[in-house]
């Protein structure tokens, strides 16, 4: 059986596995307690940052416009 | 994805356009990515002045490139290459993989020489209370390294696909894992230290 470390290691870098490991995998996170509270960590946090930046980026369509026509503006400048 | 339906960004035609620095074809690029370009200047942590300003130095330098785009990626991975490429000389930084990251010394301490843990990770109850807090999570987010920060928004939040970042960030696919390595458990390590100090 993977230990621990390797499996954090594993889920954290987002490793391509072949199937088998991949089952490994999770055999594992089914029958460890702290491993599989690891990995719900991670899910958490990358819920967490998609609500952040749905958040952040809510920005209204006028603003990212107005950003379209000064760079537009810009390249038109530089051509003449 | 969100390029317009009519225009295939990937056709030789249209790439010859671009080349050719053709006013529509810039400007259907232009309108298509300007918005992502932007989110993803907020998601390196600019802010909203600064990720405009960026935004606009990104096109610039599309536009003195173009001419020479050998197309073997999509224009997308392109010109997200040219956003990060601009961020780090803002930023100053360059990304190292032959020192070992901070995060990486605290993660020898959570295991034994088995590779068992010594210290688990918390119950998710309080991590997830945590992680609700948008403040906290920023703060996080803020102190990563500027390669972690990318690899992280474009793979976790924008969902590109591994072999896209990789381009962009111009790394191997095990240098890309060695970075969503070190940002996620830099990130499950912050906001967990977080909830410790609270002792809540």
């Amino acid at each position: 059986m993977l230990p621990c470390k390797e499996i954090v290691r594993l889920i954290s870098s987002g490793e391509y596995l072949p199937l088998i490991k991949k089952a490994e995998l999770r055999m594992h996170l089914m029958m460890c307690k702290h491993c599989s509270r690891y990995s719900k960590h991670l899910l958490m946090l990358s819920d967490a940052f998609r609500k952040l930046f749905a958040a952040k980026t809510k920005m209204d369509q006028t603003q990212v416009e107005s950003l379209k026509k000064q760079v537009l503006e810009e390249i038109d400048r530089k051509k003449r | 994805m969100t390029q317009t339906p009519q225009t295939n960004f990937s056709s030789q035609e249209f790439i010859a356009r671009l080349r050719g620095r053709d006013s529509s074809a810039v400007e259907s690029i232009v309108r298509a990515y300007t918005e992502q370009l932007y989110r993803a200047a907020l998601g390196l942590s600019f802010d909203a002045i600064n990720a405009k300003e960026l935004v606009q130095n990104v096109w610039a330098t599309f536009m003195d490139v173009i001419p020479s785009f050998q197309a073997k990626s999509h224009v997308r991975t392109f010109i997200f290459g040219i956003l990060y490429n601009k961020a780090s000389e803002l930023r100053r930084e360059q990304v190292r993989f032959d020192s070992p990251d901070p995060v990486e010394h605290v993660l020898e301490t959570r295991f034994d020489s088995h590779g068992r843990w010594v210290q688990p990770p918390l119950d998710p109850e309080r991590f997830f209370m945590a992680s609700e807090s948008i403040g906290l999570i920023e703060k996080c987010l803020e102190s990563l390294p500027l390669a972690q920060r990318m690899a992280f928004y474009l793979r976790e939040v924008e969902e590109h696909e591994s072999p896209e970042v990789c381009k962009i960030l111009n790394v191997t696919v095990t240098n890309l894992g060695v970075l969503l390595y070190r940002a996620r458990n830099r990130l499950r390590e912050c906001v967990e230290s977080k909830v410790v100090k609270r002792g809540a």
